[in-house]
């Protein structure tokens, strides 16, 4: 039991430790965003907005994963109010639900749901190129652990996402959902990198969008940079486990296709090519020891990258659904360190606009846990004067650009 | 044990479905003969099977579907699925299923479907041939 009310970043670590349960006064498919289990996997919660003083904190909260159903935590509604209670105490925090976009439930010239092209997890769209990832169909299957991709009913029958389909639901997301940012990645497949070339050029050509790409990482580094000249501003890099022995032990297809050392090549290549705060490693919280955790989190700030920590969570169906989920004392320090590492490091966290990511605890949430001080007020204003320097350079990449890049294309490396 | 085998729309539901399949007789007697409590859900499509009382809580959300996957086929399917916690959710969390014609029933197999679902899924107790994925719906 917390001594004192928690922040927002706070109440963002603790719902993804300890999850919620939802009050049969709370009327959610009418008045927030319906849960997503496409793809039951770390955005399978329900989506919040924890309202603060330095910012708003967007956050899925577990509400379906068995231990849930013990959280402390319960989403409440009092009139068209909604409020998170702490049933240890009673603390109460007013929390908003965002509304379902309008387009969700449009369907595409070609006749595709558009949420089944692409969802928001915050503020940004996320597509899933394909949501086959070779691992599962392995024999014996060497998908990672701690993933359900592959393993919902009917699967194996989701296409490939048609270009149309993609560009009209970007189009609709900008104008109608204000997203500035296109997070496209895919589960692994040996040419995954020359199949995201196409959406990449089209969506900075014909919608004009910051564009993510998260794919497994590619040896001939090459291609990273005609994926930057198709206009990709970001790459994250999911390597999970700093701890050789838990990246095996967890990712077996990924220890015995790529390696660890691959998704490091790429990582700091990138981040060479892009400079700092452009990409991303991304790991997870709460199953290795906190010391290797902390260790990745000096790694990728000391090359560049922020870090992208997700808490870990048993999901529904995964090999790993038992594990438990961990402590919020641990995860409080990691968050706090992963400030003070991107504050020594001077990476640029924040600046780019209108980007919040509802699966995890992003970097400038992280604000919320730093230590007062100099060095704090110091990172404070060199943020703001790189949110005030890079704001014309931001307004620019969200103009479609004036390339005949519907052909774009990589050769297979 | 079936503890509500006997209800009468339940008894009825159970007769009509062992009318249709009568191999899944076997199946219910392993489940009526197990010391924890199944109920029959009277209003699922084909014959759901939800843990109750001694189970725990790790089961409470599963359940065990046998149906026929295709009208006219004898293929019958042993389909293992989590309830969403959400009352107003119908979502429905898929484990897998087993396919089996009726002559591959067998005890053995049957108490491997038993003890999965009593253990509430544990992916260290899964049972034999399951597969993951389909390409034909599970009614509801």
């Amino acid at each position: 039991m917390h001594r004192h009310p928690l922040n927002p970043c706070e109440l963002e670590i603790d719902l993804f430790c300890n999850g919620l349960r939802v009050d049969p006064s709370c009327t959610i498919l009418s008045d927030g965003r319906a849960l997503s289990r496409t793809r039951a996997g770390l955005g399978s919660g329900l989506e919040l907005v924890l309202p603060g003083r330095l910012k708003d904190i967007w956050v899925n909260a577990p509400v379906e994963e068995d231990f849930a159903r013990a959280s402390p935590y319960c989403l409440e509604k009092d009139g068209v109010e909604y409020s998170i209670v702490d049933g240890r105490c009673g603390w109460r925090y007013p929390v908003h639900l965002p509304r379902e976009p309008a387009w969700y439930s449009r369907r595409t010239r070609r006749g595709t749901l558009m949420r089944r092209v692409g969802v928001l997890q915050g503020t940004y769209l996320g597509i899933y190129i394909s949501n086959s990832c070779l691992l599962w169909y392995s024999d014996p299957p060497l998908h990672c652990k701690f993933c359900t991709t592959g393993a919902n009913v009917g699967v194996n029958e989701v296409a490939v996402k048609a270009l149309e389909d993609v560009i009209e639901v970007c189009r609709a997301a900008k104008e109608e959902s204000g997203v500035t940012f296109v997070h496209f990645n895919s589960g692994y497949s040996k040419h995954s990198l020359e199949e995201a070339a196409p959406y990449i050029g089209a969506v900075k050509a014909e919608v004009g969008a910051l564009v993510g790409v998260q794919l497994t990482p590619s040896r001939h580094l090459a291609v990273y940079d005609r994926l930057i000249d198709l206009g990709a501003d970001h790459f994250s890099f999911c390597y999970e486990f700093h701890s050789p022995e838990y990246f095996a032990r967890y990712l077996p297809g990924k220890q015995a296709l790529l390696g660890q050392r691959a998704f490091f090549d790429a990582l700091e290549y990138t981040a060479g090519k892009l400079g700092k705060g452009a990409v991303s490693g991304e790991i997870i919280a709460g199953v290795e020891p906190i010391e290797d955790t902390l260790r990745a989190i000096d790694y990728i700030t000391g090359v560049g990258a922020f870090p992208t920590v997700c808490v870990f969570r048993p999901v529904i169906g995964s090999e790993m659904e038992r594990h438990p989920p961990p402590r919020y004392e641990d995860m409080r320090a990691v968050f706090a360190h992963v400030f003070e590492a991107c504050k020594r490091n001077r990476i640029p966290i924040g600046v780019a606009p209108n980007i919040e990511v509802s699966l995890v605890c992003q970097p400038d949430d992280t604000r919320y846990l730093a230590r007062p001080g100099i060095s704090t007020w110091a990172y404070d204003r060199w943020l703001e004067l790189a949110r005030w320097a890079a704001r014309p350079i931001f307004e620019s990449k969200l103009r479609p650009r004036n390339l005949s890049t519907r052909s774009a294309t990589l050769q297979p490396c | 044990m079936l503890i509500n085998r006997e209800g009468g729309s339940v008894s009825r539901k159970i007769a009509g479905e062992l009318e249709r399949n009568p191999d899944l007789a076997p199946v219910l007697d392993v489940f009526e003969s197990a010391p924890e409590g199944f109920e029959i859900d009277g209003a699922a499509a084909g014959l759901e099977l939800i843990p109750v009382g001694s189970t725990g809580v790790a089961a409470s959300r599963c359940r065990l579907k046998l149906f026929t996957p295709r009208e006219g086929k004898e293929r019958l399917c042993a389909f293992f699925y989590k309830r969403s916690n959400l009352a107003w959710s119908h979502d429905r969390f898929s484990y897998g299923g087993v396919e089996f014609r009726p002559e591959q029933i067998t005890e053995v197999a049957v108490r491997s479907w038993h003890a999965w679902l009593c253990s509430g899924f544990d992916p260290e107790r899964r049972p034999e041939r399951l597969r993951r994925a389909f390409l034909y719906d599970i009614p509801e």
